[in-house]
């Protein structure tokens, strides 16, 4: 028992009889103008039109089997749109207090320490600044999606604590409390991660549009180096600014041995960072992790008495060797397309 | 018997469509081991956790294709040279990818590179990285450059072709798995490999089939090619990178879909797409899901009143209540007093519905019997849990005629349930309307108001026919759409499929050397686990008359 009615093929009464071209694909084409023109394969075209109703039954009035060959001539006769990039992740804008957020924990304890004693001070300090630190690092173009490499926090803490204490232990001295000089260092070093930041998010920026314009590999790598070239520089020399400035504040000389040191050391973790970001993680421990075996080496020759340099140019020799090799890798490694998968993907 | 469900997405996440059907087969099949390779697609579907596993699945392996891909590993000699092998085969893959589709022969070639890089990934697990690294993405390079790519994909950037790399490696994940080793306890134990949904847990069965000759059976109650190709679309991916994955996809749906033992599509629509992609006319059979939740009993016919129509479902655009109101309005010029009840049943587009409630007061407005009583409108829009429709029967009963006034449709779920509440339907040709209601109600063309009010009037005057296509499509619904049925042909198929399957032990031989027929039969898979038998199995082979002789004896 079938109780099916079917629809008239025939004209009904009271429908709406239309004049139209001989053609009844080409109305269909223009109803569906930017979904044949956006397609990349006939199927695509039928999981459109089936999306919007069309079945084998309104294909036959096409004088077509089914959806699919309507599709196929669907394809066939709309031209393929000239089809826009890949639009890609927009890069991650650092957070400006967080990243300042390190700095001003150490401008306020280098001030607490002229009217508080020193271990108070620094049992507050040193808690609130890896605090403050770990959240600077965790978001914004800083973040590394592939972690630190084996080790990586490790050494960095180590390189910061030689650069702080490791002269004066290589030289023989026992720790007091901190002097202004080293304070001022490490407020710099906690300061440039806001100048840190700004540069990988301009770097993360501009590669990206390298990226979306490049179009062939050999172009985006030679287009990426001289960039990457540019923020190391940049950042250096915004380092070497803070630290001027720094010093200048608390009244220690300017002189370039005393630069050079904490600047060699801002220059490696901002590389060791960059290259982490980008997802070389290894690299970058492997580098941070040699200039701690250089600066421990010296400490062991130290304690044997047969040191042969001036202790203020370990921290400077140690990091500005390593930060020499990782900016050469970093060159290499980061002009490369394949580390920039991640900023190639859709949100 | 042993079987290895494999999953993209959905079972046995608990976030995920489509896990519930598989959900209700591994605990219907009680006679069975289940083994669950769940292939992950995001890491929230992964933290949302998985659904409660019954004690027939022995083991959940999980992949997850989002994420960093698998560790590099330390690179000697001889693996330096398999990876090398690696990028010629992804280079020949990939050039299939980006040639013509329609070229001669070009499934044979992506078929024998699939299994040619598969047979590397076994060995290596390091593929994945080799497939993100920049030898990887200078060979699509290549590849997309040279001059047989189609110009689609002749005109990626370089945005394109790292976002192709990585989604070709994500896609090609399942081939480093680490469940084909020969001797292992993954799917080299396996009678039958089940792919429950389509997309890449299509690769592993087929790698199964591959090394060790297990059957595949593939089921989709959704055609995921289909989902994949709206979602890349949706995602905003760029022409190039939607060609090459798009390209894969049917590449891999038509090398599975030819290679299953069988395909079991869940409705006609799933069907012609399979067939379309390659699957073979005969070995493609139709298992209707079964109706979840518990049956609703037949709805009695309410004495007196008006007459009634009743719409339930979630409103959106695809339900077309606009056509429904029309037609109703036509309804209203042949049966003055008959009345429209909609009733949602979850959440749908809010904004359409507050439009059809506009466009429902405009056509209708309020009606009262006399001069000194309140009117109402005739039509009325319910949800299911108020006090006029609480549960779904009483929402059915509530009236005489259901109508389903759809111009998309995919498995028409609503009308499973008026069929099982024993109602008559009056419903629009779409999806798989048709199929579900056979010969038991009226279907009527989509976006035709007149047609459907002429149905619609036609069986509110005619109880007598009303009342017999109720109870012939609750018959039909209960043959059909219940999840005995679906569990049973499942039962079947396993039991076919593994009886077909040429034994990977070494057949019996009579003392000529041919093999003897039978010599396996399915049942000797059966019973759980074959080789611990039960303690009244065991206690049972001996005859009870045997055990009294042998006393006598003493």
């Amino acid at each position: 028992m079938s109780h099916v009615q079917e629809s008239g093929t025939g004209a009904r009464r009271g429908a709406p009889r239309k004049r139209g071209p001989a053609d009844p694909v080409r109305a269909l084409m223009h109803r569906h103008q930017r979904l044949c023109a956006e397609a990349v394969d006939p199927l695509e075209i039928v999981a459109g039109l089936e999306a919007q109703g069309v079945t084998d039954r309104v294909a036959a009035g096409f004088r077509h089997r089914d959806v699919f060959t309507l599709a196929e001539e669907l394809y066939a006769r709309v031209p393929r749109a000239g089809a826009p990039s890949a639009a890609g992740r927009p890069a991650d804008r650092p957070a400006l207090l967080l990243t300042l957020a390190p700095g001003a924990v150490c401008a306020a304890a280098s001030g607490a320490l002229r009217v508080l004693p020193s271990v108070t001070v620094v049992a507050v300090a040193v808690p609130l600044l890896l605090l403050t630190l770990l959240a600077a690092l965790r978001r914004g173009p800083l973040r590394a999606p592939y972690g630190t490499g084996p080790g990586g926090a490790v050494w960095s803490c180590w390189l910061v604590v030689f650069g702080l204490y490791g002269p004066r232990a290589v030289d023989g001295l026992a720790g007091g409390a901190l002097p202004a000089a080293d304070a001022a260092e490490l407020t710099a070093l906690a300061l440039s991660l806001a100048p840190a930041a700004w540069c990988a998010h301009r770097f993360a920026v501009r590669s990206r549009g390298h990226l979306l314009r490049s179009r062939t590999l050999e172009e985006f790598g030679g287009a990426v180096r001289p960039l990457l070239a540019g923020t190391l520089a940049l950042f250096l020399a915004c380092a070497l600014a803070l630290l001027c400035a720094a010093r200048a504040v608390a009244g220690a000389p300017l002189t370039p041995a005393a630069l050079a040191g904490p600047a060699a050391l801002a220059l490696l973790l901002f590389t060791a960072r960059l290259l982490a970001v980008h997802g070389h993680p290894d690299p970058a421990a492997i580098g941070t992790g040699l200039a701690c075996a250089t600066e421990a080496v010296a400490l062991a020759a130290a304690l044997l008495d047969r040191f042969p340099l001036p202790p203020g140019a370990v921290p400077a020799l140690a990091c500005g060797a390593a930060a020499l090799a990782l900016a050469a890798h970093a060159l290499t490694t980061l002009s490369r397309a394949s580390a920039y998968t991640a900023a190639a993907a859709p949100r | 018997m042993r079987i290895a469900l494999l999953a993209e997405g959905g079972y046995p996440y608990a976030r995920g469509e489509g896990g519930a059907w598989v959900d209700r087969l591994v605990r219907g099949l009680t006679g069975h081991e289940f083994a669950v390779y769940a292939l992950g697609r995001s890491e929230r579907a992964e933290a949302a956790g998985m659904v409660a596993l019954p004690p027939q699945v022995r083991d959940v392996r999980a992949l997850p294709l989002w994420g960093p891909a698998p560790g590099a590993g330390a690179v000697s000699g001889k693996a330096r040279r398999r990876r090398a092998q690696a990028l010629e085969q992804y280079r020949d893959l990939v050039g299939v990818l980006a040639g013509d589709a329609g070229a001669n022969g070009v499934a044979d070639r992506f078929a024998s590179v699939l299994y040619g890089l598969a047979e590397l990934a076994r060995e290596d697990g390091g593929i994945p990285a080799l497939l993100r690294s920049e030898h990887a993405v200078r060979v699509l390079e290549e590849v997309c450059r040279a001059p047989g790519a189609r110009p689609l994909v002749a005109q990626a950037g370089v945005g394109d072709l790292l976002l192709a790399a990585d989604q070709v490696e994500r896609v090609l994940r399942p081939l480093s798995a680490p469940w084909y080793d020969e001797f292992g306890d993954a799917l080299a134990t396996a009678d039958l490999c089940h792919a429950v949904t389509g997309g890449t847990a299509l690769l592993p069965a087929l790698l199964a089939k591959r090394f060790f000759g297990t059957p595949l059976l593939v089921t989709e109650y959704g055609v995921r090619l289909r989902e994949t190709l709206l979602l890349h679309r949706a995602a905003g991916l760029s022409a190039p990178v939607r060609a090459l994955l798009a390209a894969f996809h049917r590449h891999l749906a038509g090398e599975a879909y030819r290679r299953a033992a069988l395909v079991t599509p869940g409705n006609a629509h799933a069907r012609r797409w399979q067939e379309h992609c390659g699957a073979d006319r005969e070995r493609v059979r139709t298992v209707y899901p079964g109706y979840q939740g518990p049956l609703p009993e037949p709805a009695a016919e309410a004495e007196g009143g008006d007459p009634t129509l009743v719409w339930v479902g979630r409103a959106d655009r695809g339900k077309d209540l606009i056509g429904l109101l029309h037609a109703f309005g036509e309804v209203r010029k042949e049966e003055p007093g008959a009345r429209l009840r909609v009733v949602r049943a979850g959440e749908g587009d809010p904004a359409y519905l507050e439009q059809c409630r506009s466009l429902a007061a405009q056509l209708f407005p309020d009606e009262a019997a006399d001069a000194v009583t309140a009117g109402e409108s005739p039509v009325t829009f319910e949800e299911l849990g108020s006090p006029g429709a609480p549960a779904l029967p009483d929402a059915y009963a509530a009236g005489d005629v259901v109508v389903l006034s759809s111009v998309v449709e995919g498995f028409p779920v609503t009308l499973v349930e008026a069929m099982l509440c024993g109602r008559a339907t009056v419903s629009t040709e779409a999806g798989a309307v048709r199929e579900v209601i056979g010969g038991t109600g009226l279907v009527v063309p989509p976006r035709n108001p007149k047609a459907l009010a002429e149905a619609c009037v036609a069986l509110l005057r005619d109880p007598e026919r009303r009342q017999r296509l109720g109870a012939a499509a609750r018959e039909r619904a209960l043959e059909l759409f219940t999840v005995e049925r679906n569990l049973a042909a499942f039962r079947e198929i396993y039991l076919d499929l593994v009886a077909h399957a040429p034994g990977r032990h070494a057949p019996l031989r009579d003392p000529d050397g041919t093999p003897v027929p039978f010599g396996r039969p399915a049942e000797s898979r059966v019973p759980g686990r074959w080789t611990a038998a039960p303690a009244w199995a065991l206690a049972a082979r001996e005859p009870a008359y045997a055990g009294a002789e042998r006393r006598e004896r003493a």
